[in-house]
């Protein structure tokens, strides 16, 4: 087995990120029912899986930060730190400055720079506050007699029990396959070293180590026996191993009194060797209710992670390893402290008594939340809970990590592959080239059918061509399907946006969110990140009302922002919805008159879906005043650009006192898409098939100039109609437009001449933009295909009424329209001839 | 450069950091190194002067390498180690049987 440094690099960043991702996703849900020690849990596994993998990175700052983190995490999850807000607030910093750090290691840059002193003072200060805390705790707050202890053994004298400080020894054997899983063993030794006072001994056992010929370098021979002391309680030393109970056995040994021995790998196999076994043998027992049972041939194995707590009397500890039949009884456990959560939230005092570690059950694998899943302080803790549950559990390379994504869920594991996006894109990219091939073998096959109709040749070539079409077809799908990727992916970091702005201006908001199953190409639901960004900072900023206001107009304190996705057609519908302000259309007319952007007596016309549109001229804003989350008229602008260029569109419906609504309709995949080809000038262009609602043909005296503006009623509903040709930029020679008429000249007489009537009627293709119907007139509509665009470069780029262009069968390149950009300029020309 | 070669007849010379991703080459090329005509009693020199990392499967490997040697009688030393890598060598308790001292 060999390792590319280069690609597990890119592995270890990656899975950094989704760790990130969770633990912002955990804290957010914490923070709402904040005594939940299963998101605790939780989120303290992710916190040691980044701690451990920086560390075997080579990332001590992250490492060293992250500690602290772990630390704070770590009195949370023992219910010794009450959780407030105040705590919450300083872990999201702490990670947000993690993240940042990361950002750097992964472009080798040196992490030297960063000063987090001032975050690990506030982070020590939670933790000073703990002590205090537990002071109060005395006075009735918490019940002290319930406060966690770190070994239930009776026998511990009284001056060690007084001072805290426990001599711990640790026999670490069994980790054959570390190595393979990501573990490194340095992580477990530096994790213990850390928590250890004035004393910290490791010795590891080097007999196994086969001579270099016969030693396999990828598997660990090692076994370490691990002397120190520690104030630190027996669940912080065995939690150090959580994430290797699987793959080893640990032995722990407090005050040289007893081994708790922690792991599966409990084999009658175990050779009894080793200075742990004499030390231990040693040891008087700890008190620990050991009941001999049955006959060790026909016992069980003790279940998997369960601690076992052996009376190292009656055997060392290597040879007790060894006599499964013995029924053991858990150490005591714990109870948990009841936490009233600090938030106002209708909902019972969370009291949980923690289960260990090594019998818990994984994070549950990654799944949306489905239909909807609610972030909001309404929720119930349940309801909670579970969304926070459904986190994905990463896999790690980290000591820590390795294991736990392992553990149970291999099946589920063996079913996925990590793909680079650029390696679909060009996968993508030669399904788009396979189809232009494709559209030229059906035009072959046209040609062909013409010169030779009947033959063998033709039938045979007919039936091989459309093979070809089915098989790429199916490619194409398949491809595309692969690049699918759930919109939820996109829409769980709103949870801390909608957060961080609604506590900065001081409003209280739940984002609901639904349809995170909704899939989309992976290209297009990048795109639309930064657009429903922008329209959740405006909803809060500009929408929801202060808890007062909204208080004062008979609504609830929450403002609430609906985040759906679902499916309409071959396109995904996306709202994002808030029950605030809604648009007040006098301000906009107002603003818009002032700013320039109509005249008085156009504002006045305008209706309502007009005034609406103004929001997303550039510079339009009707904020009075400029903030740092929205107001400088960027933001709208930059939506509907965005959203555009992934050939999508944005309708808005609000009610002004009820809120806003806007819909945004994108396509499923913006690779390759089916497209009408249409004449015009002798030249033919494709339509984008999205966003054409039908095409008609029309009498010429059908088409009527309503207000300067050529229209026609189709089925009583009056659609403005744009010429193509007065809206194409490319200026025709003299030369050019000669061949163009006489070759207009022969089409038409080659139409004539096939019987084909079209009887002077005009054709149109009526197009949906933005919720408005409109005609496009063009000279010919010729037939459907399916085109790859590709971009254009050179002047052509700079011309926004072209998205592109594609390769035909016939080998003609042909340039794709932008309706609504040609629309648009087309309205923007009627406004400045006004 | 490789991630080993021998020097001065006798002097094994690690370059760049040695950790698990690299083990696999680095066993195939001290076999190659200590081929089956190499004479190998003596005093050896493991050179880690370019060596900041060290991790615990490569630790494993030098110490195979170093008890391979001593199997065949000759005698390892380890020179020119910096602090990172004692402080590797420290924390797995090998101080004792690398000797290794920065500095």
């Amino acid at each position: 087995m060999s390792y590319n440094e280069e690609q597990v690099r890119e592995i270890f960043f990656e899975e950094m990120r989704e760790i990130f991702e969770n633990i912002d996703r955990y804290i957010l849900v914490l923070e709402r029912i904040p005594g939940d020690l299963d998101i605790i849990r939780n989120l303290f596994r992710e916190v040691h899986t980044l701690k451990g993998s920086s560390g075997v990175f080579g990332l001590r700052e992250i490492c060293d930060l992250t500690h602290h983190a772990e630390d704070l995490l770590d009195r949370m999850r023992e219910s010794k730190l009450v959780p407030t807000e105040d705590v919450f607030s300083v872990l999201l910093r702490c990670f947000d400055r993690l993240k940042e750090m990361m950002a750097f290691a992964k472009t080798d840059k040196p992490l030297t720079g960063f000063d987090n002193s001032e975050l690990v003072r506030l982070l020590c200060e939670f933790k000073e506050e703990v002590k205090d805390s537990n002071k109060l705790s005395v006075s009735g707050k918490i019940d002290i007699a319930e406060q966690p202890e770190p070994v239930r053994n009776k026998d511990l004298d009284s001056s060690k029990k007084s001072s805290g400080k426990f001599e711990y020894t640790i026999v670490i054997q069994g980790c054959e396959n570390y190595f393979l899983m990501g573990i490194d063993p340095s992580a477990l030794l530096m994790n213990c070293r850390d928590l250890a006072m004035s004393r910290f001994n490791s010795s590891t056992q080097v007999q196994n180590i086969p001579p270099l010929t016969q030693m396999d370098p990828e598997r660990c021979y090692l076994e370490f026996v691990l002397k120190f002391d520690s104030d630190s309680p027996y669940e912080k030393i065995r939690d150090i191993f959580e994430f290797v109970y699987d793959t080893s056995r640990i032995s722990i040994a407090v005050n040289g009194e007893s081994a708790v021995i922690l792991g599966q790998k409990v084999s009658a196999e175990v050779p009894v060797k080793n200075q742990a076994k004499s030390e231990s043998v040693s040891s008087p027992a700890l008190e620990a209710k050991v009941e001999p049972k049955g006959n060790s041939a026909s016992s069980p194995l003790p279940p998997v992670h369960e601690p076992k707590v052996l009376p190292v009397t009656e055997a060392p500890v290597l040879s007790v390893m060894a006599v499964p039949e013995i029924e053991v009884k858990p150490p005591e456990r714990p109870r948990a402290v009841s936490i009233v959560p600090p938030v106002p939230v209708a909902q019972p005092v969370v009291v949980s008594t923690p289960t260990d570690k090594g019998t818990s059950t994984p994070p549950a694998p990654p799944k949306a939340a489905s239909p909807a899943s609610v972030v909001t302080p309404q929720a119930t803790a349940p309801q909670a809970a579970s969304a926070a549950t459904q986190a994905p559990s990463a896999p790690s390379m980290g000591a820590s990590g390795g294991s736990s994504g392992a553990a149970g869920n291999n099946g589920d594991a063996n079913d996925f592959v990590r793909i680079k996006k650029e390696k679909l894109d060009q996968l993508m990219n030669l399904v788009g080239e396979l189809i232009t091939v494709k559209n030229l073998f059906v035009h072959l096959a046209n040609r062909l059918d013409s010169a030779l109709p009947g033959s063998e040749l033709t039938k045979q070539f007919k039936e091989g061509t459309g093979t070809v079409t089915r098989l790429s077809s199916g490619l194409q799908e398949s491809v595309m399907n692969a690049r699918m990727v759930p919109v939820g992916t996109v829409f769980s970091k709103y949870i801390r946006l909608v957060r961080d702005i609604s506590k900065k201006l001081n409003k209280k908001v739940n984002l609901v969110i639904e349809g995170e199953d909704t899939e989309l190409d992976k290209t297009v639901s990048e795109a639309i990140s930064d657009p429903i960004m922008h329209l959740i900072r405006n909803a809060i900023d500009h929408g929801i009302e202060t808890p007062d206001l909204r208080l004062e107009r008979g609504k609830p304190e929450f403002g609430t922002i609906f985040l759906k996705a679902s499916y309409e057609g071959n396109n995904v519908k996306i709202i994002v919805k808030d029950d605030g302000n809604g648009l007040d259309n006098v301000r906009i007319r107002e603003k818009a008159t002032r700013l320039g952007f109509c005249t008085p007596e156009q504002a006045e016309s305008m209706s309502k879906r007009e005034i609406h549109e103004m929001i997303f001229q550039p510079g339009f804003s009707t904020a009075s005043e400029v903030t740092d989350i929205s107001g400088r008229g960027v933001g709208m602008d930059v939506v509907r650009n965005n959203i555009r260029k992934s050939s999508g569109s944005i309708i808005i419906e609000t009610e002004f006192g009820g809120g806003t609504e806007f819909r945004i309709l994108l396509p499923l995949s913006l690779a390759v898409i089916d497209a009408l080809l249409i004449g015009c000038d002798g030249e033919t262009y494709a339509v984008p098939q999205e966003v054409i609602i039908e095409s008609v043909r029309a009498e010429p005296d059908e088409i009527a100039n309503l207000n300067n503006q050529p229209s026609i009623n189709l089925r009583d509903e009056v659609i403005p109609l744009l010429r193509l040709a007065e809206h194409l930029p490319i200026r025709v020679s003299v030369l050019d437009e000669f061949i163009t008429k006489e070759r207009i000249r022969a089409r038409h007489e080659e139409t004539n001449q096939n019987g084909r009537d079209v009887g002077g009627t005009v054709p149109i293709v009526i197009v949906q933009i933005d919720g408005t119907k409109v005609g496009i007139l063009v000279d010919e509509l010729y037939w459907q295909e399916q085109i790859m665009i590709k971009p254009l470069g050179g002047f052509l780029a700079n011309i926004s009424v072209f998205s592109g262009a594609c390769i035909m069968g016939n080998g003609n390149v042909v340039l794709v329209l932008e309706p609504k950009e040609m629309y648009r300029q087309a309205r923007s020309s009627d406004r400045k001839v006004a | 450069m490789a991630i080993v070669e021998l020097r001065d007849s006798n002097c094994i010379f690690f370059d760049g950091n040695l950790t698990i991703y690299r083990v696999g080459d680095l066993k195939k090329k001290l076999i190659e190194i200590l081929a089956p005509e190499k004479e190998r009693t003596g005093v050896w020199t493991f050179d880690f002067s370019k060596t900041e990392v060290i991790d615990a499967a490569a630790l494993q490997l030098v110490i195979s390498l170093k008890t391979s040697l001593e199997l065949e009688k000759a005698t390892v030393k380890v020179r020119n180690v910096c602090k990172e890598f004692e402080q590797s060598v420290e924390l797995f308790g090998f101080d004792r049987n690398l000797n290794a001292k920065a500095g």
